[in-house]
């Protein structure tokens, strides 16, 4: 008994090395748990308090940057307006009756902090569910599409932006209108990849990539990257596209949270058909 | 009240090198995604006397805090632990029959800069090549991985060198 005793005493930091190790892995295994768990609540809105303040001191330096973005886009908005078009066809006997419906509405909100150099990055808005953010809604800005939400605590929201390995993105060339999937292979987030892209419809250099729309949550049009190069898949047939994001992620503050109003008629569609 | 001191001040340097690290070093990226981890400096650098359990439990609190604030999956936590075990083994071969007061640190001043950068090199490397294999080795092919392990692991013992010079200097008793 003794000498157990003086065994323990002595390697005793093997043992305690050895938990800590072991909790340590434990928190890797279940992620999926602990995050959802009290205790990942309240790290994640520790985190989001903190960042939060530091969001509200750091936010002036880059305002002149951010400003001349956004007045770019109000301007390309106003190029949009129908009191900015002209009328080309001049029929006087057809009649323009269409009235409109709201489908999509915005929250602006802006990153309070983000990571981009590991495999799976987060985004960390400083709206949540209190101001009407809820998981699975898209998220855009200015100069493109960043991701969707993936939780909520009540301030605050974490997105999953492109730059993670289970996102991916139904999007397509705007010049051909032909369909690929958006992934992001990991190393650096200026560059993402297009996959499953029909070989057979032309593609260029410089073609723009758009969302496409098919996923509920982001509309359609809203611009993702630029293509670089592309090379086919002998084994699938399908094309891989190497493309340049619109969007600097390093630099990009103000968001937008879309909210479809549509949603919940579109799952009422789709109930049932994920039993069959 | 000696133990106090060293106690006060370990203190001050965890939340100062938690806050270096969380928002001024990873918001850094060299070349696109190259994020110096000055975090691990924290364990290097503790005095050569500190116990094992506080080593242990410091590297375990250090990669949790690092964790929290990246929304990660506990990868800091587990390497930086590992790291605090593996310190005493190392060190050993420094001290060797040295008389070491409870200030001492292992510091490029303390132990030479050769010694010290080999000694860091070590640690560093070690903690990198674990974190890399966590988190991307999965995902990438093997010499991305390599080139990108080398380049962060020197990006950080550059900084970890720098960050030596400019505050331990004085502290050598």
């Amino acid at each position: 008994m003794k000498e157990l005793a003086r065994f323990i005493s002595r390697f005793y930091y093997i043992f305690l090395f050895l938990a800590l190790e072991g909790l340590a892995i434990a928190l890797i295994v279940n992620n999926s748990y602990y995050q959802s768990s009290a205790i990942g609540n309240l790290f994640n809105s520790i985190a989001a308090g903190i960042y939060d303040k530091q969001a509200s001191v750091t936010q002036y330096f880059d305002l002149h940057e951010e400003n001349a973005l956004l007045v770019k886009e109000n301007a390309a908005l106003r190029a949009m307006l129908p009191a900015s078009k002209f009328a080309i066809v001049d029929d006087s006997t057809s009649i323009v009756d269409t009235i409109y419906m709201q489908q999509y509405s915005y929250t602006s909100a802006q990153i309070i902090s983000r990571t981009l150099g590991k495999r799976n990055n987060y985004f960390m808005i400083n709206k949540g569910s209190k101001q009407g953010v809820k998981s699975d809604m898209g998220v855009i800005c200015p100069s493109g599409l960043v991701g969707v939400i993936l939780r909520t605590t009540n301030n605050f929201a974490l997105i999953m932006p492109v730059l993670h390995q289970d996102s991916k993105r139904s999007v397509k060339n705007k010049r051909t209108q032909a369909t690929g999937t958006l992934v992001w292979a990991g190393g650096s987030y200026e560059k993402g990849q297009v996959i499953d892209y029909p070989s057979s419809l032309p593609l260029k250099k410089g073609d723009t990539i758009i969302s496409s729309g098919f996923s509920s949550n982001i509309p359609e049009g809203i611009v993702v990257g630029y293509v670089e190069s592309y090379e086919l898949d002998a084994a699938t047939g399908f094309y891989v596209i190497n493309i340049r994001f619109s969007s600097n992620y390093n630099k990009i503050k103000d968001v937008y949270v879309i909210k479809d109003l549509f949603s919940k008629e579109k799952q009422k569609l789709m109930k049932g058909m994920g039993n069959e | 009240m000696n133990r106090l001191q060293i106690i006060a001040i370990g203190v001050l340097h965890f939340l100062l090198i938690a806050a270096a690290q969380i928002f001024i070093f990873n918001n850094i990226r060299f070349l696109g995604y190259i994020n110096p981890m000055i975090y691990v400096w924290f364990i290097l650098m503790l005095p050569y006397k500190t116990p094992y359990w506080a080593l242990l439990l410091l590297s375990f609190a250090m990669g949790l805090c690092i964790d929290v604030f990246t929304f990660g999956q506990g990868f800091h936590t587990a390497t930086l632990t590992f790291i605090g075990f593996l310190r005493p083994f190392i060190l050993k071969f420094y001290t060797g029959n040295r008389d070491i007061t409870v200030w001492q640190r292992p510091t490029s001043s303390d132990m030479g800069f050769m010694q010290f950068t080999f000694y860091i090199t070590i640690l560093i490397f070690i903690h990198h090549l674990l974190f890399f294999t966590l988190d991307i080795l999965r995902f990438t092919e093997l010499i991305p991985f390599i080139i990108r392990l080398i380049l962060s692991s020197v990006t950080t013992i550059i900084v970890i060198i720098i960050c030596d010079l400019l505050f331990m200097k004085h502290k050598k008793d």
